[in-house]
C-alpha cells in the first residue's frame, strides 16, 4: 500500500465505510496477498504508455470474470464458486465464495480499440493503452 | 475420522516466522468425502512448473512461486496486494495412503486429493 495515490486514496477510504469491505482491507494489509475477503485486490502499474490493472482470482472460471471500460472508469465484476463434492464434510474453511463488482479510476483515457486481457493462473491481467490524444508529446523548442 | 487426519504444521510456522521470508499462508479449506481429504489452496499467480509439494516424514508441505520477472519492469501505480511466494504445511495422520496422493492446479487453486487408507474408510458391519 506503500504506493497509494492521493486519488485513490479517496477511494480507499470510501471502500473502508462499507464494514465488509474494511475488514478485507485490514486483511490485505497485514495478512497475504491471496484471496481471503469477499472483494480481489487490484494493482495498477505503468508499462510504457499503457496502464495494466492486475486482479487476482484464484480458481475463478474465466466465463465468470466481466471487464469493461467506460472513459476512465475501469470495471471488474464476477463470482466465484466453490464446486465442493455433495458428500463431503468441510474440516477447514477459509476460503469464500465470491461475487465482486469493482471500479477504479484511471489517470488516463484508454483507447478501447487496443485494450487487451488474459486470464492465467488465476490472476487478470488487462492492458490499457492510453489514448493517443491523452499521451505527453515532446514540443520542439524553436 | 476427524480433521486429525490432516493437520496444519504449526510448529514449523513459528520458526519461520523468526526469518523474514517472503512467503504467504495461502488460505486453505479442507474437505473429507467417504474416501478422501481433499486439500484447496489459493496461488493465485502460480504456475504448475512453480509448484512443489513435498512429503517428509508424515508432514506435506507445499511451495508456490510466482514468476515476479513479468512484473519487474512495470512501475507501480496503486497497489492493494503484495505479491510473493506462497508456502503452507500440514502434518497426515496415518490414515493418510500416502502413496496415493495426488494434486492438480486450476486456475491459481492448487487441489491435493489425499486419499484416505482402505482400512480406514467406513465399513458396513452385517449384523448376525
Amino acid at each position: 500500500m506503500e504506493a497509494i495515490m492521493l486519488g485513490h486514496l479517496s477511494e480507499t477510504i470510501d471502500r473502508c465505510l462499507n464494514r465488509s469491505d474494511f475488514f478485507d482491507e485490514i486483511n490485505r494489509f497485514f495478512e497475504s496477498s491471496s484471496l481471503k475477503g469477499e472483494t480481489p485486490a487490484i494493482n495498477l502499474y505503468q508499462e510504457d504508455d499503457n496502464t495494466v490493472a492486475v486482479v487476482e482470482l484464484p480458481g475463478f472460471k474465466k466465463d465468470d470474470i466481466n471487464v469493461e471500460v467506460k472513459g476512465t472508469q475501469f470495471r471488474v465484476y464476477g463470482k466465484r464458486e466453490l464446486n465442493y463434492p455433495d458428500q463431503s464434510s468441510a474440516r477447514l474453511l477459509e476460503r469464500n465464495a465470491v461475487k465482486f463488482d469493482r471500479t477504479i479510476k484511471l489517470n488516463n483515457e484508454v483507447d478501447h480499440e487496443k485494450i487487451t486481457a488474459e486470464y492465467k493462473d488465476g490472476i487478470l491481467k488487462v492492458v490499457l493503452p492510453t489514448k493517443e490524444s491523452e499521451k505527453a508529446k515532446q514540443i520542439l523548442i524553436s | 475420522m476427524t480433521e486429525k487426519n490432516l493437520q496444519e504444521n504449526n510448529a514449523e510456522q513459528t520458526s519461520e516466522n523468526s526469518v523474514a521470508l517472503n512467503f504467504f499462508r495461502p488460505a486453505a479449506d479442507i474437505l473429507e468425502t467417504e474416501k478422501d481429504l481433499l486439500l484447496y489452496l489459493d496461488m493465485p499467480g502460480v504456475s504448475k512448473e512453480r509448484v512443489e509439494i513435498k512429503l517428509e516424514k508424515d508432514i506435506l508441505s507445499i511451495e508456490g512461486r510466482i514468476n515476479d520477472q513479468k512484473e519487474e519492469r512495470l512501475k507501480p501505480l496503486y497497489r492493494e496486494f503484495r505479491t510473493g511466494n506462497y508456502k503452507r504445511s500440514f502434518t497426515l495422520s496415518k490414515a493418510i495412503d500416502q502413496k496415493k496422493i495426488k494434486a492438480k492446479l486450476e486456475e491459481g487453486m492448487l487441489v491435493v486429493t489425499l486419499p484416505k487408507s482402505p482400512d480406514q474408510k467406513p465399513k458396513q458391519i452385517l449384523v448376525n
